[in-house]
């Protein structure tokens, strides 16, 4: 039986760069991954005849352009398209659509507040010189606080020249930022509730937080890192579904030599006098190897293939108060046709972006204080996307894939469960869709209704949550996913963690992928 | 993209469909295929240019003077009704945030025109005075008459005594029958005047002028030929000579009134206005650049091709991208860049704007210039000159 | 007339804290103050949290010798469980009439809390860390493990804070209280434990007589180092010099009156939304402080009850979901049903001053006479199961209230939310803003956070730190 350097764990697009990495370091590296597809949530399927959905995660834009490039991963099939526009329905009115022109832009924004319009390039200005600063925090370890290692204070040196670049004005910001919620800090810029309502909402997708909750702004700040081609804020479909990013990392891992095995579902880590020394898969056989690399979010890596009784108490403690709180779902739709805005009809170029059903800061706290209590939204947050406008290879000429990402569904109901659930959940979205896109129930041609509990079922996200735990200030940096565990390892030895629970997290980056095989490369173990 | 209400007489001249998209309208870069037919008209003729993009904004109300006041570099107050002014308006910090002109059109009722959205900053400042600011770029239509003819073709369509009106002088005129305004003011250093009318009446007057200016062969302009001439006259441009204080990404981008030639504007002992503090600092202490006038050897540029057997080739466009300022030959010592340039068909020179360290800013200094010919790049002398390169008399007398 | 030295605004707890310690260093003080009586918010008893002064800072002031009296110990709080029922929480003695599981709780949140204490203390009661100097001194204190403890708990909910210890939702729900009253958002919104933890940081020693009591004090403390005081004085305008610098303040009479040094203990929001005139602000920090929140949530009740038959330090509150309800009506400015109070012995024997949180700074149709009913209607139905039924409503504050009479945009106790982003950098780091010889020094200032009188001792540090270097004007500035 051969024995590997290092095994991961799941085949989702972090374990797959991790893999990639560790391969090219010279390692023999084996992906177990439980499904038939690869992916993990960054996956596309073909569920409906001629019509491929990216299921779950669906744009593009955080992927960490070094990765890029140092994986060739261009030549392996990655190809994002960018999306050109913002659109968002209203109910009088044009709609509001924000575009990568400017001036465009501009007069947009001026039909509803000509300060504001003027004001958000300056905003922009802030939000990308914010985003140089977080992009030293997120393509770098955490630094260890307090610690003198030369490494951290390397780190921190860095952290504290991106800040030192800063004016005082926007140093004065950047602390606030961390800490205020996406709402207020719109406050601090804008006036018209329409434009707040799509901003704001950048600031709660995958966090079970309303808009004026605090600790959104940070959120907000994540999602306007996007970046394509060095312009930031930028958002992008891949082509053919978010899929075919895994399947580059995967090509690219195979290319550097790595192994990938499907639907062998891993049931435990192999444990020897308290060292990871393999794998045991759900059919009985053994993988040996030297390291163990898990891509699932920590407390499914430690408290389900580890078992808590190898677990020092306080992990256990830490862990368990570790926050998932899933709070979003996923409804994709095969269209007959194009669906079309009251607002703004025809199938124009606004809708080749991502369209955001977030009239204002109030509807979104309403969907908020809905689910706090533990029901979906009846009028939730919605941001769909129309893949096939720009990629026909989605679905067949003139038919149309509709994927939206809807917000809130908590996945801890106050009443009934999920299963019984679903069909209601699906229905307001569509309702709620369907009041801006009359006619669009007509068009429905397959639905499919991911809940937070599907999720769960289906991806192994614990409570559904898409970024392996909230993005919530104590469970970032070095805190991610908890103080002891933020460094990629974990209290077994040989066992680390590459998912989107550990820094910097969320949405398909590849950074924590990347930053942990680089750590598994630098322990001495490797 | 918004048209300008000139937009369907301008597709019907624009033989050369080079437009560009300015502040969200169509512009003309050029109607005709050789842009220099129409720079010109504007120096020997007269032309006229749709300046409609630019944005204006009507302030009214008993605090508008003082307002203007507070946010402008220049004492509004002391701006007669009738009068014009061009000032800019700076942060906190004493760097430029926009330029531009102030009009004042009544007791208290101003016209602010200026190339870059200004509202959001003016309207930061508005509250506590009685004041209203209303965009009026959309409703307002501009034309541009300029040339040493533009008085006598202006004179012949409309009912006011032109000849009285001075340099930088405002009034209310009617021509074709519509109510327009009229300011002694532009953007090419030459003789010229700037019509500011209601949109719905717009293509009237633009008729009128087109048909009176027929027999003092007057020519629509576009962009490029303006750029050459707003290069000759000194005139900067934001975005391109200098960065806007809210949108520089760094301090360094960021630059003063004084660093930008703008310090006559400044009128620093009077009431609190923005920027007055490091304003009055900058002048005590200096300033570390300066906005100057570049004037690039066309011997040595002549040598530079003739070594190679090639005739020197003139820039054919007015170009725009930054070039490095060396202090001496071997380029090592960079003490600035240039910013903007063009041939100079008058001067028969090569002429550039540039920011330049203020110990090497002095006119008549010798500054090498870096310069491509042929795929290789070689210094070429510049000499440093105030940036009005072409100021005609015509530009500012009064006809006997 | 010789300029004062410096003209305090506002004769509030930190404005007569920040006067008393300047002019025991041999400053000449002007405070104006446009209430009849000094005391600001604590006059009228609208503050309850006598317990949380910091002694240390005003050592100087030897504030006993003019009649201050603290009790040993923190007085208990207690926390009403049901009608009729409550418990007593004391911070040394265990916990009285808990059931076992929220006993055990209790010895643990105390535990969290008294460990945390020194760090907050060593953060809030000093000025904002800056030079690298500052930051060198407190690196050990992050190094420690109650640093680390705090950087967990502080992002937590109320709500998830307090789940980890207790079992019973009243007790929950009243421990919860000072974070509705520093912030503006329900239990479950995230940092209500940053604004427990603090306010268990803060209690002490309490004031004997309350917070009116020590109004008295501290005003009888500066006028015997020669404080002037001025009130029913209003301030109109802070008066700025050509060169920049704060020269005199303008008052509503007209009449001007020269000075040094400006100390302001108003709200920030005040003084950069209407005490400056334009040209004397930074307009970047002009935009900031307008966007500062400062939204009250927080209204005062006067009770006429014959006989309490609640003690004081009593607070009475619904479950936390109640209360997360409760909020999600005001966020909408609609009139909650239940509230959060607290409730403390009025200046009158037969009085009881209550607060009631989760009040909306305006609701919808504003505060009318119907509304204002409405509202006293609905505490008193709250509170009647532990009152006697005679008890009336005598005066109502709402926040619009307070922000009409003490000035207080937004209506805020604290002047501003004590959001995490407004604690540290409050409206500025250090207290001088970026005009000249203007201070701040009020509760809107660091570190805020209930009734330290900190903000008025660390602003007089740095009022005096700042004129230092400009003569030997201030022979006894080591001593402030």
């Amino acid at each position: 039986m051969t024995r590997y350097d290092v095994v991961v764990v799941g085949g989702g697009h972090n374990g797959l760069v991790c893999a990639a990495y560790l391969a090219k370091a010279g390692r023999s590296v084996l992906v177990l991954e439980r499904r038939h597809v690869l992916g993990g949530a960054a996956v596309s399927e073909e569920l409906y005849p001629g019509f491929t959905f990216s299921v779950a995660s669906y744009v593009v834009s955080l992927f960490r352009p070094h990765i890029i490039r140092e994986l060739d991963l261009a030549r392996h099939g990655y190809h994002v398209i960018p999306m050109d526009c913002a659109f968002q329905p209203l109910h009088d009115g044009p709609g509001l659509a924000r575009w990568t022109d400017y001036e465009r832009t501009r007069r947009e924004i001026a039909y509803f507040s000509r300060h504001d319009a003027e004001v958000y390039p300056e905003f922009s200005r802030v939000m990308t010189r914010m985003g140089q600063l977080a992009k030293v925090a997120i393509d770098h370890p955490p630094p260890v606080l307090g610690s003198l290692h030369p490494r951290d204070l390397r780190t921190m040196l860095r952290l504290r020249r991106a800040f030192r670049n800063l004016d005082p004005e926007l140093q004065h910001l950047a602390v606030r930022l961390f800490t205020m919620s996406a709402a207020d800090f719109l406050d601090l810029w804008f006036e018209s509730p329409v434009l707040k309502g799509p901003l704001s909402a950048s600031g709660i997708i995958g966090t079970f937080k309303g808009v004026r909750t605090p600790g959104t702004a940070y959120v907000l700040l994540h999602h306007y890192m996007g970046e394509i081609d060095g312009a930031f804020r930028s958002w992008g479909l891949s082509r053919g579904g978010t899929g075919s990013v895994s399947a580059a990392c995967a090509n690219a891992a195979r290319a550097f030599g790595a192994e990938i095995r499907l639907s062998s579902p891993v049931a435990q880590v192999l444990l020897r006098n308290g060292r990871a020394t393999g794998v045991v898969l759900d059919n009985g056989d053994e993988v040996e190897a030297k390291l163990v690399v898990s891509n699932l979010d920590p407390s499914s890596t430690l408290f389900g293939l580890v078992g808590k009784k190898h677990l020092p108490a306080a992990t256990i403690k830490a862990l368990s108060r570790y926050k998932y709180h899933g709070s979003s779902g996923k409804v994709n739709l095969a269209l007959d046709s194009v669906p079309e805005f009251a607002c703004r009809p025809g199938a124009g170029d606004h809708l080749r972006g991502d369209i955001a059903i977030a009239p204002d800061v109030g509807y979104l706290e309403q969907a908020y204080d809905e689910a706090k209590y533990g029901a979906f939204s009846r009028r939730p947050f919605i941001n769909a996307v129309i893949p096939s406008l720009t990629d026909p290879s989605v679905a067949p000429p003139g038919k149309h894939v509709l994927s939206c990402f809807v917000q809130y569904a908590p996945y801890h109901l106050s009443e009934g469960a999920w299963e019984e659930q679903r069909d209601a959940f699906g229905d307001a979205v569509v309702d709620t869709l369907s009041e801006y896109a009359p006619g669009l129930r007509e068009k429905i041609l397959f639905r499919q209704v991911l809940t937070p509990w599907d999720l769960e079922q289906q991806f192994g996200l614990t409570e559904g949550n898409i970024f392996h735990g909230e993005l919530s200030l104590e469970q970032l940096f070095f805190q991610r996913p908890t103080a002891d565990l933020a460094h990629y390892r974990t209290p077994i030895r040989n066992l680390w963690l590459c998912g989107s629970g550990t820094h910097p997290g969320g949405g398909i980056m590849g950074a924590s992928g990347e930053l942990a095989a680089k750590a598994v490369l630098r322990s001495r173990h490797a | 993209m918004v048209k300008s209400p000139f937009f369907v007489r301008q597709m019907a001249l624009c033989e050369s469909m080079r437009w560009r998209p300015w502040s969200g309208f169509h512009a003309v870069e050029s109607y005709l295929l050789q842009h220099d037919l129409e720079y010109y008209a504007v120096r020997s003729a007269a032309g006229l240019l749709d300046v409609t993009p630019l944005c204006k904004y009507l302030v009214s109300g008993t605090d508008s003077a003082a307002f203007l006041s507070q946010t402008m570099v220049r004492n509004i107050m002391r701006l007669r009704t009738g009068r014009v002014a061009y000032t800019c308006w700076c942060d906190d910090d004493g760097k430029v945030v926009g330029d531009g002109t102030v009009m004042r059109r009544g007791k208290a009722e101003f016209l602010v025109t200026t190339t870059d959205p200004c509202y959001a900053w003016l309207h930061r400042f508005a509250g506590g005075y009685a004041v209203e600011i209303s965009d009026v770029t959309d409703t307002l239509a501009a034309l541009a008459l300029q040339g040493p003819y533009a008085r006598d073709i202006l004179q012949a369509v409309s009912d006011t005594d032109i000849f009285i009106v001075r340099y930088f002088d405002t009034c209310k005129a009617t021509v074709a029958g519509c109510p327009i305004w009229i300011s002694r003011t532009g953007y090419t250093g030459d003789l010229g005047y700037e019509l500011w009318i209601d949109r719905e009446s717009a293509l009237r007057v633009w008729d009128t002028l087109m048909t009176a200016g027929a027999g003092y062969a007057l020519r629509p302009v576009g962009l490029m030929a303006l750029d050459m001439c707003r290069l000759e006259a000194g005139l900067i441009l934001k975005h391109v000579d200098y960065h806007s204080a809210i949108h520089a990404f760094t301090d360094a981008r960021k630059s003063s009134p004084y660093e930008l030639g703008l310090g006559w504007t400044v009128h620093l002992d009077r009431g609190p206005f923005n920027g007055q503090a490091a304003l009055r600092r900058e002048k005590r202490s200096g300033s570390r650049w300066a906005l100057v006038g570049l004037d690039i050897d066309w011997a040595e540029t002549e040598a530079l091709y003739s070594d190679i057997g090639l005739p020197p080739a003139l820039c054919p466009e007015p170009w725009r991208s930054s070039v490095p300022v060396y202090r001496d030959r071997d380029r090592q010592h960079q003490v600035g860049y240039a910013t903007s340039g063009t041939w100079s068909p008058i001067l028969k020179k090569n002429i550039a704007l540039a920011t330049i360290r203020s110990g090497y800013a002095a006119p008549g200094a010798r500054l090498q210039f870096d310069m491509q010919v042929e795929h290789a790049r070689h210094a070429v002398t510049a000499t440093v000159r105030p940036p009005r390169f072409f100021d005609p008399p015509r530009k500012i007398s009064m006809p006997v | 007339m010789k300029a004062y030295d410096a003209i305090v605004i506002g004769a509030g707890l930190n404005g007569l804290t920040a006067a008393a310690l300047l002019a025991r260093a041999g400053w000449r003080i002007l405070v104006i103050e446009q209430h009849n009586e000094v005391g600001g918010l604590a006059g009228p008893g609208i503050l309850h949290d006598h317990g949380s002064l910091c002694t240390k800072l005003l050592a100087g002031l030897r504030l006993q010798d003019h009649g201050l009296e603290l009790t040993r110990t923190a007085a208990p709080l207690h926390a009403a469980t049901g009608a009729g029922e409550r418990v007593t929480l004391s911070a040394e003695a265990p916990a009285g009439g808990l059931s076992p599981d929220d006993a055990e709780g209790y010895r643990q949140y105390r535990a969290v809390c008294s460990r945390t204490v020194p760090l907050f203390r060593k953060l809030l009661l000093r000025p904002v860390p800056q030079r690298k100097a500052d930051f060198l001194m407190l690196l050990p204190c992050w190094r420690s493990a109650a640093a680390r403890e705090l950087l967990h708990l502080a992002p937590l909910s109320a709500k998830d804070f307090l789940d980890q210890f207790f079992v019973h939702d009243a007790l929950k729900a009243a421990l919860a209280v000072p974070s509705l009253q520093a912030m503006y958002g329900g239990p479950f919104a995230p940092f209500g434990a940053l604004a427990i933890l603090m306010h268990e940081a803060m209690r002490g020693q309490h004031v004997v007589g309350g917070l009116p009591a020590l109004a008295g004090v501290l005003h009888e403390a500066a006028a015997s180092h020669g404080v002037k005081t001025r009130t029913s004085t209003q301030a109109e305008e802070i008066l700025v010099s050509k060169a920049g610098q704060a020269c005199g303040v303008r008052l509503a009479t007209g009449e001007t009156i020269a000075t040094r040094m400006v100390a302001a203990a108003c709200s920030p929001k005040e003084v950069f939304g209407s005490l400056l005139r334009f040209g004397a602000q930074r307009h970047m920090f002009a935009w900031r402080t307008r966007h500062l929140r400062g939204r009250g949530t927080t209204a005062h009740m006067v009770l006429d009850a014959a006989a309490p038959a609640l003690l004081p330090c009593t607070r009475i509150a619904p479950g936390l979901e109640a209360l997360e309800r409760s909020f999600d009506r005001l966020k909408r400015g609609e009139l909650p049903d239940t509230f959060a109070l607290e409730i403390a012995a009025g200046r009158k024997a037969a009085q009881l001053s209550v607060l009631a949180h989760c009040v909306p700074y305006r609701p919808k149709g504003g505060w009318t006479d119907a509304a204002r009913s409405e509202l006293t209607g609905r505490v008193m139905e709250q509170l009647l199961p532990h009152l006697p039924s005679t008890a009336q409503v005598s005066q109502l504050r709402t926040p619009a209230d307070l922000e009409n009479e003490y000035r207080i945009p937004g209506g805020h106790c604290y002047h501003l939310e004590q959001a995490p982003d407004q604690l540290l950098v409050r409206p500025v780091p250090n207290f001088a803003s970026p005009v000249a010889g203007l201070f701040f020094c009020g509760s809107g200032a660091h570190p805020s956070g209930s009734v330290t009188c900190a903000p008025g001792a660390l602003a007089a540090r740095a009022m005096a730190a700042y004129q230092k270097p400009l003569g030997r004007l201030f022979r006894n500035n080591r001593h402030i």
